[in-house]
């Protein structure tokens, strides 16, 4: 137990500069989110330093009495689960409010409070170590998303917000009741406790289904996944950012920390269906984003491609394939959150996201495709670069379990370098378009410094995936050891 | 070899994916809006039931206090 609530700190500081907004107006609104987000990245930086990479335990650990009837208690903790997902929120948090600088000019106080309940919401979830506050969490990041979508979104935004706000709902009402029959029968929502308890083999599969529902709108699994690309296509740029950088790993971490060693049984009797929708969705998904004209809705269904890679790791259930979907899952947050941001860019400059309406931007725009050329290698799995390593450990997870299934998983990487480099091809490459002569594609110097920390994080994890992998190993040892799941050959990068 | 790449690349690998496409778009997805369609229909038509008179409505809880009396009664 610590003295001073860091996590309780870092949780709800984004809030605090929310709250401030509104005090101080829309005149200093950019400036109060950018010094909110940078003040939680510096104070979550002791997080790292005195993190105990040996410790099987939660560690900075706060816990108050909340609702003593039902035995819920406000408790905040981190393992190394936990801890590379806290980072990334802090990270992307601050790149989310420096890409919004000039993209939006209404209702500017609104937008970044709803991006700091959003920063708030995001560390909450990972934060909590009972399922109650994990599901207050998950409920308080629906109401941001759905006013970024909707008030700051596209033409066709309230479609797609209605859309995001029905698919995660209905999923949510499953988490509930699985949230509630949980509590009446184990008379606790602790993380720690409800695993030590496991409860019947039927329960758990009720459970599983309740659970897995809403885990799996949110990461999102075939078939469940259409409300992504509109979504994605509608939302702002930093909308699309939280998306892809956060939203959707909240889904792969509950799976995590509720299903893998709360449910063990029912993941064991669930595994093949799991992993075949994984499989189904790396391949379906690359296929589809092959035959998508717009940029956005492009990168939106090569999210539901590579998050089937990290479902399909999660249910391997062995070492390599739960290190390598953490992994993927913070590899994902950076590359495809640069991804949007690299649109977003262009996207203000030319006001159009046809890809037929591009051509030749590596000429009038080098530094800007320099950096789209890297995180585009870098979703290609190019050795050296971030995704590599995650993709890698997934697929020799899934080859040590079900080689099929790994099989399945390398047909998604060739397509998935397809899709992207053809991307590439035919945006930065080639003659220019003359419509785009007149314009000013290259980047300025606040948008250099949005991408340069996500190129110096990708670069960084590829080279050294260490930096991510040491703070994983013993959580996940515990992980599997404690849910007594693991299957396969448990070996190391 | 150009022309076995082209056809490689144009008729399997961008025809499934143009076909896939338009199943996520008219199958699956339509699948999805679908079930939202109906549920909204469903509910338009229970706010029928909304008529505003206080008899029907002491009728149908009538009718369900009998139902559950019933149901703890004879265990149906």
């Amino acid at each position: 137990m610590t003295t001073f609530p860091i996590l309780t700190v870092i949780t709800f500081l984004p809030l605090l500069a929310g709250a401030a907004i509104f005090l101080y107006g829309a005149r200093v609104a950019r400036w109060l989110a950018l010094a909110g987000s940078l003040a939680t990245l510096a104070v979550s930086v002791p997080l790292y330093l005195h993190f105990d990479k040996t410790s099987t335990g939660l560690q900075f650990v706060e816990s108050v009495p909340w609702i003593p009837s039902w035995n819920v208690e406000y408790t905040m903790g981190i393992d190394g689960i936990s801890l590379p997902f806290i980072f990334l929120s802090t990270v992307v948090s601050v790149l989310w409010v420096g890409a919004s600088w000039t993209a939006v000019q209404v209702r500017v106080r609104e937008f970044y409070a709803a991006l700091l309940l959003a920063e708030t919401a995001m560390i909450g979830l990972f934060a909590a170590t009972t399922v109650f506050l994990f599901y207050v969490f998950w409920e308080l990041m629906i109401v941001p998303m759905f006013l970024l979508i909707g008030v700051w979104g596209g033409p066709r935004r309230i479609h797609a917000a209605i859309k995001f706000l029905l698919f995660t709902l209905a999923g949510s009402v499953l988490m509930l009741v699985g949230l509630i029959t949980l509590l009446r029968t184990s008379g606790t929502l602790d993380f720690e406790a409800l695993a030590a308890m496991r409860p019947s083999a039927q329960l758990q599969s009720w459970l599983f289904v309740a659970f897995t529902a809403a885990f799996a709108v949110k990461v999102p699994m075939f078939p469940v996944h259409t409300w992504l690309p509109d979504a994605h296509t509608e939302a702002p740029t930093a909308g699309s950012v939280i998306l892809a950088g956060i939203l959707l790993k909240m889904g792969g971490y509950g799976l995590l920390r509720i299903a893998l060693p709360i449910l063990p049984d029912a993941v064991r009797l669930f595994r093949t269906p799991m992993l075949a929708l994984s499989a189904l969705a790396i391949v379906y998904g690359a296929y589809v984003t092959l035959a998508q004209t717009d940029v956005k809705r492009l990168i939106a269904y090569s999210s539901i491609s590579h998050m089937g890679f990290v479902t399909l790791g999660i249910f391997t259930l062995n070492r390599n394939g739960v290190e390598g979907a953490i992994l993927q899952m913070v590899n994902h947050g950076i590359v495809t959150g640069a991804l949007f941001l690299c649109v977003g860019m262009i996207y203000e400059r030319t006001h159009t996201r046809e890809i037929v309406a591009y051509g030749g931007v590596a000429k009038l725009a080098p530094v800007y495709s320099t950096f789209l050329a890297l995180f585009c290698l870098a979703a290609a799995g190019l050795p050296g670069l971030n995704s590599f390593v995650g993709e890698f450990l997934i697929i020799s997870g899934a080859f040590d379990t079900r080689p099929w299934y790994g099989v399945m998983a390398v047909w998604g990487v060739a397509l998935g370098t397809t899709y992207i480099l053809w991307l590439y091809y035919r945006v930065a490459l080639g003659e220019v378009k003359p419509e785009l002569r007149a314009l000013r594609l290259e980047l300025d110097l606040r948008e250099v410094a949005t991408l340069a920390p996500m190129a110096a994080l990708a670069l960084t994890i590829g080279l050294y995936p260490e930096s991510v992998l040491s703070f994983l190993r013993v959580s996940v040892e515990q992980l599997l050891v404690a849910s007594a799941a693991q299957v396969g050959v448990a070996g190391g990068m | 070899m150009s022309r076995l790449s082209d056809v490689v690349m144009q008729r399997l690998v961008l025809g499934v994916g143009a076909q896939l496409r338009d199943i996520d778009l008219r199958g699956v997805d339509a699948m999805m809006v679908g079930i939202g369609r109906l549920t909204e229909e469903v509910s338009c038509d229970l706010t029928l039931a909304m008529s505003g008179h206080v008899q029907r409505y002491a009728l149908i809880m009538a009718a369900g206090i009998l139902a559950g009396v019933a149901l703890a009664v004879f265990g149906l």
